[in-house]
This record gives structure tokens, C-alpha cells and sequence, in this order.
């Protein structure tokens, strides 16, 4: 088998299991089916070409350039000078090129490549500018009838909510000034209470010895006086019996 | 005949009563029987009241009283010295209801209750407060040193207040402001806060009611004094004072009014005081304002400055 041949043959089996190869691009377009995704690629090559192209303009195209500075008719010094200063412009431009609108303004991503798929894409930016910005759009700024009334809406509750706030915190300041006054006055009287229960129970206690004094010399006397009476009863009934007996001795004598 | 038959009857118990006064040989009394005596006076002194005879009522007090003395129960005695002072008001002899008022006082003071002494004068000093405005101010005084004396003047705001108030209608600004400084101190001993700046702030308002540009002068030296208090500064009241001497140093009347139904301390001040406020300011504007801006733009500049509301003795420490 020559080269050749192999050549041909490996041609012919990648031909035919062509279908399951699956380049780079075809992943990207299996993972997140968008049509944002593909945009952005195409994009993206596009961009990478012109960076080549840029690259190849600048190395081959310049050097080019220089080495024919010196050369051609009738060069003098001033030419030169006025050839490199020509060739420095012309870098400069390549190289504004590709980086196109630079920092300020951002290109215009915008409208309906966002779709239902925007997260996992790149950063979504809103512009004053561009189809749906200020300049295309007068009524921008403009508040419809119904955002109008509702902010007026708001600042009327709002007015009326302080309103009422202000009596309710001059309504509890009242009350603070008076929990202070009676709180004063109780610190005031709660030690003349303590002073009055005080002597209150010294004075009851001594009512109770008192008491129970004199119960006792209640007690006491009776018992002595009970004694008292039983012997004046007993002397009592003495003389009768005497009395008796003696004139029970007179009749006996008589 | 109801006031007839007691009429009688406090004859009858006068006439015993007077009787056991005088010694006698019959009953062999040499000294007079005071504890008889009193009881019966006492109830003389009622049933005199009862019928509406109060000279002769106030007369059985005053007896009732000297017996009870004389027995020891000067407690007793002092308040049948304050009965007869508050007879005296209605029958209208001021002059010796201030004399029984100071009696009782005295007999109190004796039985060892001095601040019931101190009560009884200033009970005295409200009977007279319309009549006699300066005696009632002398008895509120007495007592106020009564309560001193005792240490008690903590209990006195009640006594501080009718006082204060008595100056005010009177329109004794000075005289009230002092007292009022007086009562803001007495407070310090019982941590009486909310009281002693509402004091403060009332002494400050009295003088500023004088209105005149010596007064309110003297309203903002009385302020400062009331500064070095740490109760008192910072404040509501002294917020609201140190807007009011703005207020006044601005220049415009509706400026000071402006601030003082704002403000609420102003409205949580005492009656008379809180009217006092209302109608600020008064007299001649002028020169209050330029003495309240003298005071307020020079004189905080310095030392006085440095005290204003906000805790300024910290202030003065990290100058």
C-alpha cells in the first residue's frame, strides 16, 4: 500500500463517521441552545480575524513600509521624516481599529438577543442610548397619569401619618410627665407608710401584753376575791350555827 | 330649736368646765383640774361650732387647749390651735389666724412633730393667701424653714408649690424665681429629677415674665447656676430654656411664642407657671432681647459656654 492510498482510505473512513464527530462549536450549541450563544460566537470569530488581520497589517504591511522609506526618487531627509511620520499615523489607526469605541461608551448589546436565556449569557446593559434610549424615545421621562397620583397619594398619607404621630407624641409626653409626678409622690409617701406601719405594729404589740396583763390580774383577782367571799361565807354560816346552838342552849336551860 | 338645745348644752359643759378651772374649797381642789376640764371645753367647743357661735367656739378651743397643755398632751393642744385658726378664717380675723397658725406650729414643734408644725403653718398660709398675701408668704417661709430644720424639705414640694404659686399671682418674680432655685435644691436630697428641673425651668420663665431687661438678665444667670446641676443639664427643661434664650436674643416676638408652645416642658410646668409661659414675652421687648443677645453671644463664648446643655463639663476637660 502506498501513501497514497492510505491517504484516500483514512479520507473515506472519516468521511463516513464524519456525523460523529462533534467540533467545538456544535457542543456550544448542544449545551445552551440560544440564539445569543451563536451570535456571540460568529461575533467572536469575527473579532479573532480582524485581530489577525491586524497583526499581519502590522508586521508584514509596516515593515514593508519601512523598508521603502529610504528608497524612490528625489528622497531627501525631510521626506523621510514626513514618510515615518505618515507610517506612525498609519499604526496609530490600525490600532484604533479593532478596539473601536473604546472606554466610555460600550457597544450595543442590547434589545432582543437577551431572550429567555440572559443569566448564563454576558452582563445585561441599559442605555439612555441606542433604539429604546433617550434621544429615539421623548416620552422617556414622562410619568404617566397613574404614577402621578399615586406619588400624590403617598405624600398625602405620608402628611397625614405625621399628623397624627405628633398628637400621639404629645399625647405620650403628657403621660411620661405624669408617671414621673406619680412616681415622685410615691417615693414621697412610701416612707411615711413604712414609718406609720411601723409604730402601728409596736402600738399592737403593746395592746397585746396589756391585754394579756390584764387578763391575768383580772384572773387573779377573782380568785382572791372567790377566796375573800368563801371566807366570809363560811364566818357567816358560823354565827348561824353559834346563834343557833346558843339558843338552842337557852331553850335546854329554860 | 336644734340650735337652741345646743346652744344649752354648751352653756352647761362651759360652765362645768369653768367651774373645775377655778380651785375651789368644796370639792377641796386646791389646783385646777385640767384633766376634767378639757374634755368638757372640747365638747363646749363643738357645740358652739354646731350652733354657729364661733366666738365663743374659738374661745372653748383656746381653753381646751390650754388644759390639754397644761395635762402634757401638747399634741392635743396644737390641734385644737389649729381648730381655732381655721374658726378664725371663717369668722375673718386674719391677724389671729396667722397667731394660731404659729402656736399650733410651736405646740407641734414641742410634741416633737415638727413637720405636723410645718403643716399646720402652711395650712394657715393657704387660708390667707387671698387676704393677706404678704403674711400668707411670711407663714409659707416659716414653715418652709420648719421643714428645714427637720431635714424633711424633700416632703415640702407640695408647700414649695402653693408658695410659688402665691408669689407668682402676686407678681413677686424675684421672690419666686429664689424660691423656686430653693426648691430645685431641696429636691437634690430626694432625688426628686423631673421636679427639680421643672423648678429650675419656672424660676427661669418667672423671670423672664418680669420683663424687663435687668430680669431677664438675672433669668440667665439663674439658668447657668442651674447648669452646674448634672440633673439638669441635659435636660428637656434646659433644652427648652436655652431655645427660649435663643428665641429671645433672635429678636422677634413670634420667635419666643413660637418656642414655648412647642417645647413641651413648657406645657408640663405648674398652672401658674405654664400661664406665665403662655403669655411670654412680656413688656418691653427690645431691651430683653439685647440682653439676652449680650448674654448669649458674649457670654457663652467663655466659661458659661462651655456648660451649655449637652454635658459641657467634658467639654471644658478636653479644651
Amino acid at each position: 500500500m502506498s501513501l497514497y492510498d492510505l491517504q484516500q482510505r483514512t479520507e473515506i473512513i472519516l468521511k463516513k463517521y464524519a456525523k460523529y464527530d462533534a467540533p467545538l462549536q456544535k457542543q456550544r450549541e448542544g449545551k445552551s441552545d440560544d440564539p445569543f450563544m451563536d451570535e456571540y460566537d460568529a461575533l467572536d470569530a469575527q473579532v479573532e480575524a480582524l485581530i489577525k488581520a491586524k497583526q499581519q497589517l502590522l508586521t508584514e504591511g509596516i515593515e514593508g513600509l519601512q523598508k521603502k522609506l529610504k528608497k524612490g526618487k528625489g528622497v531627501t531627509k525631510v521626506l523621510v521624516e514626513e514618510r515615518q511620520r505618515r507610517v506612525k499615523a498609519l499604526i496609530d489607526k490600525i490600532y484604533a481599529v479593532p478596539d473601536g469605541m473604546g472606554g466610555a461608551r460600550r457597544p450595543m448589546k442590547i434589545g432582543g438577543k437577551l431572550g429567555a436565556g440572559g443569566s448564563p449569557g454576558g452582563a445585561v446593559v441599559l442605555s439612555t442610548s441606542g433604539p429604546s434610549g433617550l434621544e429615539t424615545n421623548p416620552l422617556y421621562y414622562k410619568g404617566s397619569e397613574e404614577t402621578q397620583r399615586f406619588e400624590q397619594e403617598w405624600e398625602h398619607s405620608k402628611r397625614r401619618q405625621d399628623a397624627q404621630l405628633e398628637r400621639m407624641e404629645r399625647g405620650v409626653g403628657t403621660l411620661a410627665d405624669m408617671a414621673r409626678s406619680m412616681q415622685e409622690e410615691l417615693d414621697r409617701q412610701s416612707p411615711v407608710v413604712e414609718d406609720i406601719d411601723r409604730q402601728l405594729n409596736r402600738v399592737t404589740s403593746k395592746l397585746k401584753s396589756n391585754n394579756a396583763k390584764l387578763r391575768g390580774l383580772v384572773l387573779q383577782m377573782r380568785s382572791r376575791r372567790n377566796f375573800c367571799i368563801d371566807i366570809i361565807l363560811v364566818c357567816v354560816v358560823l354565827g348561824i350555827i353559834a346563834y343557833i346552838v346558843s339558843m338552842v342552849q337557852k331553850r335546854k336551860g329554860q | 330649736m336644734d340650735r337652741g338645745r345646743k346652744l344649752e348644752e354648751a352653756e352647761h359643759h362651759m360652765r362645768k368646765a369653768n367651774k373645775l378651772w377655778a380651785p375651789s374649797i368644796f370639792e377641796l381642789r386646791l389646783k385646777p383640774d385640767w384633766e376634767g376640764a378639757a374634755p368638757l371645753y372640747e365638747k363646749a367647743a363643738l357645740a358652739y361650732k354646731q350652733a354657729g357661735d364661733l366666738e365663743k367656739s374659738r374661745a372653748a378651743y383656746e381653753r381646751a387647749a390650754m388644759s390639754q397643755e397644761k395635762i402634757g398632751s401638747t399634741w392635743h393642744a396644737a390641734k385644737h390651735l389649729e381648730t381655732a385658726s381655721q374658726i378664725s378664717k371663717d369668722l375673718g380675723d386674719w391677724a389671729q389666724v396667722a397667731e394660731f397658725a404659729r402656736q399650733a406650729a410651736s405646740a407641734f414643734a414641742q410634741a416633737g412633730r415638727p413637720t405636723a408644725g410645718a403643716d399646720a403653718l402652711s395650712r394657715g398660709a393657704k387660708q390667707l393667701e387671698e387676704a393677706s398675701p404678704s403674711d400668707a408668704h411670711a407663714l409659707y417661709s416659716e414653715a418652709l424653714d420648719m421643714y428645714e430644720v427637720d431635714g424633711k424639705e424633700g416632703q415640702a414640694s407640695d408647700v414649695f408649690r402653693q408658695a410659688a404659686a402665691c408669689l407668682v399671682r402676686n407678681g413677686k418674680f424675684s421672690d419666686a424665681a429664689a424660691l423656686l432655685m430653693r426648691f430645685g435644691q431641696a429636691c437634690e436630697s430626694v432625688n426628686a429629677r423631673s421636679s427639680q428641673c421643672k423648678a429650675y425651668l419656672g424660676a427661669v420663665v418667672a423671670l423672664l415674665y418680669a420683663g424687663d431687661a435687668r430680669e431677664a438678665w438675672q433669668a440667665r444667670v439663674v439658668f447657668q447656676d442651674a447648669l452646674a446641676v448634672d440633673a439638669f443639664s441635659g435636660s428637656e427643661e434646659a433644652f427648652a430654656a436655652d431655645a427660649l434664650f435663643l428665641a429671645y436674643a433672635g429678636g422677634a416676638a413670634d420667635a419666643v411664642r413660637g418656642v414655648v408652645q412647642s417645647k413641651a416642658p413648657f406645657r408640663q410646668l405648674d398652672t401658674a407657671l405654664g400661664r406665665l409661659a403662655a403669655k411670654l414675652p412680656v413688656g418691653d421687648f427690645e431691651p430683653q432681647a439685647r440682653a439676652a443677645k449680650d448674654l448669649v453671644g458674649g457670654g457663652d463664648g467663655g466659661g458659661g459656654g462651655g456648660a451649655g446643655p449637652c454635658g459641657g463639663g467634658s467639654d471644658d476637660e478636653l479644651m
